[in-house]
């Protein structure tokens, strides 16, 4: 193999990797004294720039990047969409018979948010929100409570569209 | 794997499933240098912001296309980048040091930022330093952040721009012989001192 010229010696080193080992240069920065102290030079050079990295961030996006994050769906597969449509209509005529519900908070606002709720959303959310419903819905099912509050709470969630995130 | 990784494998795992809080510190991670990168190429703050914000957002709806957890750096870099060039397109800007420009010309000055906690950043070594990387054309400044300023593998900088790394490389040489020209004197004075 040939021995390396200067001029190659040098494009070898200005396109080097920062941080990364010259090992084809070896032999020629061992015997040609100007290569080699290009060859540090450029080192010393890499290291400022890593020393100084990148600017600081003035502005605070995080805020704004928050209140655009869309909160995450439930996952269930779809064969249980049409089963999780029929139990929260039964959810919802448990909470119009529901004894526990003050009549303060009683089911027409819960429902007139329950109506409110699709609005928000597209036709896809529709499904996935009927499911949350029932999820609430057999929740309550299966422990023989229903739990008007946790389903309001779940009800108003759905239609400001981020409660699953803090 | 580096703790560092498996942290930020970790983050990811959590973001996906919508955990905000790690999306909040995989924010914290790379916004510098995302931010870093497209002030690079946009002069107009605003649009900075608004693409960064974007970037982040998209990459939050986009988390589950994410293959390698470990990939989100460089991901991340590179959804921003191809929003920016999308915005530019869009917003039709016509930056003097804009990515159409020939890259011999884009030579704007940018504004020395203030600088982070640690004593160098803060220093005047750090503000001539950013000045000079500021005064390379457009397409040198974004590999130097990247690759200098931000740490970023060459690979990854040629994957992040959509280029060859042929091309990450002779625009890398360039910006180092310029910046040598700059910045030499400085370097003699801390390598004496
Ligand atoms: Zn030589």
């Amino acid at each position: 193999m040939s021995a390396m010229t200067c001029d190659e010696a040098r494009k070898r080193i200005l396109e080097l990797p920062a941080g990364e080992a010259p090992e084809d240069l070896a032999s020629h920065l061992e015997q040609c004294a100007d290569c080699a102290r290009a060859y540090e030079s450029q080192r010393a050079l890499d290291g400022l720039l890593r020393a100084v990295g990148t600017p600081p961030v003035e502005a605070d996006l995080w805020p704004a990047i928050r209140s655009q994050l869309r909160p995450r769906r439930l996952t269930w597969p779809w064969v249980l969409a049409p089963v999780a449509g029929v139990a929260a209509g039964i959810g919802l005529a448990l909470l119009f018979a529901s004894p526990t519900v003050a009549p303060t908070s009683g089911p027409a606002p819960l429902a007139a948010v329950a109506m409110a709720a699709p609005a928000e959303h597209g036709a896809d959310d529709l499904d996935e929100d009927a499911q949350i419903i029932a999820w609430h819905a057999r929740a309550a099912a299966g422990t023989g409570l229903f739990d008007p509050s946790s389903m309001a709470i779940t009800l108003i969630s759905l239609t400001q569209g981020g409660s699953e995130l803090n | 794997m580096s703790d560092r990784d498996a942290l930020e494998e970790d983050l990811v795992s959590r973001a996906r499933k919508g955990d905000a809080d790690a999306f909040r510190q995989l924010y914290d991670r790379h916004v510098g240098g995302v931010y870093a990168l497209i002030r690079a190429s946009l002069r107009d703050r605003d649009m900075v912001d608004d693409v960064v914000q974007m970037a982040f957002v998209r990459a939050w709806d986009r988390l589950g296309k994410l293959r390698d957890d470990a990939a989100f750096r460089v991901w991340i870099r590179q959804l921003a980048r191809r929003i920016m060039v999308d915005e530019i397109r869009k917003r039709r800007v016509r930056e003097a040091d804009s990515l159409e420009e020939n890259e011999e010309i884009g030579n704007v000055a940018v504004d020395p930022a203030p600088a982070p906690g640690d004593a160098l950043g803060r220093s005047e070594t750090a503000a001539r330093v950013r000045d000079a990387v500021a005064g390379l054309p457009a397409h040198q400044r974004e590999v130097v952040t990247l690759h200098h300023l931000d740490g970023i593998e060459v690979k990854a900088v040629a994957e992040v721009l959509d280029v060859p790394l042929g091309t990450v490389l002779s625009r890398l040489a360039r910006a180092r012989a310029t910046l040598q020209r700059k910045l030499g004197g400085m370097m003699n004075e801390g390598m004496e001192g």
